[in-house]
């Protein structure tokens, strides 16, 4: 058993969720590197969610995904860079289209 | 397919071939195109000289899909600039298959009449019975009258009384009176022509010519098929779906944008939302209007299971909820029944409340105040009257320091220090604070290939609403929703639309040409209205007050606002 266990909030917001089949879940990162945790992300919960959030054959975020940390949005240049720790929230959030 | 021109002054109703010089145009494109050539600049907005323009789109009533829209135009009397508000429901799609493109209503009656159009004919008929009458009831008389599937749009009591904030309302495919052409108040300009309502009839013969029908289907069926699978969560929890990204992101209207976050915003999502429908007996993936494949409307009832409002709607719900801090769902439905009801636009006076709130006039999160304030509005008194002109009047009144409005225009529910194109869009156009009219959020390009940048940054936001903006003109103008994508690539597709129907033989630059001629006459126009550039300007306090919970700003420099159409 680590000590250094990473455990995170992650939330599918909207449609996102559909493809999660949850809205929220307790996630423990193998890396405390925001991009690698979107990847573990997506290939935890399959096809569905990689289709929705990355662009085909790759494991590139489309452009309108928006992934939000503590409140915050990440650009995608800087998923690569940007650290978690014990405790975050990560929201990960499909196109806002209007309403 | 034909114009209708009624004068309600002189009682003349003329029916004629469209003008050439009107032809190429639809939608917004042919309302603002009228109001520019027709409208004198500095008229009374409730005086006999403006005028009121009901158009379908281009498309409207083919089998392009999502393509029922109507603009409705005028000068509005909130922001004293040219108007476009857009609706949906079925009589944009009833009147153009009639074979109508529009009808133009000049002058002003001295007694309350409704217009009747049937079988591309159009004839007066005494209103003056339906008189103090809510949408609800009107719509239902006026469908057991003439027909179950006609078409109506109507006014309530607040645009019979002329009030600022009033909307023209739209009755949907159920039957009930729940779209409105919402924004701008031209419910005030119909009721100062003393004109309750048109009705349209289904017709028997449709009217709508396709020259090259199987090229059009081409196009029609692949784009049906990419919509209806493409937005199946907008379908499954409506616009609400919105609440908890929004939320999220920190840019959710909460207490007259004092905050960004709303700590109740769960309980009134989309989820919430849908869960409420489904335990009560409502309907969600419901269109708005015929051949929309999109269908994210709903209908909610009431604990009783008796129909409490339709549709409950992002836009009502957090500019009555959050910026109110306000989360009870239930009351929510209650204030959206009201306001389609008594024909009032829940955005301007969700903006209102909260200003008076501000203000001290009542206090934040007082369903009960909230509740006597709507009876206080019935009822015409003082406050009330003032609520129901819109957020400047109530401000102006109150002294309040902080106004989410530009161009006399109540702010809709994202805050510009997040959402900073969607900003530049409340600052610039041409129809005062409007999301529709270049809906510059996460997930909008106005060209595939483009790098905008992050939607809390500063860079290429002006560009980006521009681009939207001038796009947006051209899917309102089509009779298409926005919620299909305002883009160059879908530009590329209504193109091909119009030339398969037309024969026209237009390129996509042709389109974008025509798109930007209409944003260049509406802003002329206000130019004459006295609507200038140091008016596209954003709200001092979002300048210089920073959200709590992310720190944003609005920092787009003014000139940059202010310059925005210099090139058109």
């Amino acid at each position: 058993m680590s000590v250094f266990v990473i455990q995170v909030l992650v939330k599918y917001l909207g449609g996102l969720s559909l493809a999660a089949q949850v809205e929220q879940e307790l996630v423990q990162a193998k890396k405390n590197i925001l991009g690698s945790l979107i990847i573990e992300l997506a290939k935890s919960k399959g096809r569905a969610l990689q289709q929705e959030i990355f662009n085909p054959g790759t494991t590139t975020l489309k452009d309108f995904i928006t992934i939000v940390l503590n409140g915050r949005i990440i650009p995608h240049d800087a998923l690569t860079t940007a650290k978690i720790v014990d405790g975050d929230e990560v929201a990960l959030l499909p196109p806002i289209l209007g309403g | 397919m034909n114009l209708i021109r009624v004068n309600l002054t002189k009682k003349s109703i003329e029916i004629q071939p469209v003008p050439t010089e009107y032809e190429k145009y639809g939608g917004r494109g042919l309302s603002s195109h009228i109001v520019a050539n027709e409208v004198p600049p500095l008229c009374d907005s409730l005086g006999p000289e403006n005028k009121l323009v009901f158009a379908p789109g281009l498309l409207t009533g083919t089998p392009a899909p999502t393509s029922s829209r109507m603009s409705i135009g005028g000068k509005s009397p909130l922001t004293g600039g040219i108007k476009e508000a857009n609706v949906g429901g079925r009589f944009s799609f009833h009147l153009a298959r009639n074979g109508i493109r529009g009808i133009i209503v000049e002058g002003q009656g001295s007694d309350w009449v409704l217009l009747n159009i049937e079988e591309g004919q159009c004839s007066f008929k005494p209103a003056g019975g339906y008189i103090g009458s809510g949408n609800y009831a009107l719509a239902e008389q006026l469908l057991n009258a003439q027909g179950k599937d006609c078409g109506i749009l109507s006014i309530g009591p607040a645009g019979e009384r002329q009030d600022l904030a009033s909307c023209i309302s739209s009755v949907d495919l159920e039957g009930y009176p729940s779209r409105a052409a919402a924004r701008g108040g031209l419910g005030a300009v119909m009721g100062s022509k003393k004109l309750k309502a048109l009705v349209v009839h289904p017709t028997k013969a449709n009217r709508v010519e396709i020259k090259n029908r199987e090229a059009f289907l081409e196009i029609s069926k692949p784009l049906a098929e990419i919509l209806a699978t493409s937005k199946t969560a907008f379908s499954q929890f409506g616009t609400a779906i919105m609440v908890n990204a929004v939320n999220e992101v920190g840019g959710f209207p909460t207490r007259n944008y004092h905050q960004g976050k709303f700590e109740d915003a769960s309980k009134m999502d989309g989820k919430a939302l849908e869960e409420w429908v489904k335990k009560y007996g409502g309907k969600k993936r419901v269109a708005c209007s015929p051949g929309c494949v999109i269908r994210c409307s709903n209908v909610v009832m009431d604990k009783k299971g008796t129909h409490a409002t339709s549709s409950l709607e992002y836009e009502t719900m957090v500019m009555n909820g959050a910026n109110l801090g306000i989360s009870n769902l239930e009351f929510l439905m209650y204030l959206d029944h009201f306001y389609d009801d008594f024909g009032l636009d829940a955005i301007e006076v969700g903006c209102a409340l909260g200003v008076a709130m501000e203000a001290d006039l009542l206090p934040f999160g007082d369903e009960d105040k909230v509740k006597d304030m709507v009876n206080e509005i019935i009822e015409g008194t003082k406050n009330g009257r003032m609520i129901a002109n819109g957020a400047a009047c109530i401000g102006k009144h109150l002294g309040a320091k902080r106004l989410p409005v530009v161009k006399g225009q109540g702010f809709p529910a994202y805050d510009p220090r997040v959402f900073k194109a969607m900003g530049v869009t409340f600052a610039t156009s041409p129809q005062g604070a409007d999301h529709t009219a270049g809906p510059a959020i996460k997930g909008r390009r106005a060209y595939a290939h483009k790098d905008y940048g992050e939607l809390d940054q500063e860079p290429h936001k002006v560009e980006l609403s521009k681009e939207l903006q001038i796009f947006t003109v051209m899917m309102d103008s089509l009779g298409f929703c926005y919620f299909i994508g305002p883009s160059y690539e879908q530009a590329i597709t209504n193109v091909k639309l119009l030339n398969a129907m037309y024969g026209w033989g237009w390129s996509v630059d042709d389109i974008i040409t025509w798109a930007r001629s209409t944003i260049k006459e509406e802003v002329e126009f206000n130019q004459k209205a006295g609507i200038n550039k140091k008016d596209n300007a954003i709200p001092e306090f979002f300048r210089k007050e920073a959200l709590p919970n992310t720190g944003h700003k609005f920092e787009i420099p003014s000139k940059d606002l202010e310059n925005i159409w210099d090139d058109l």
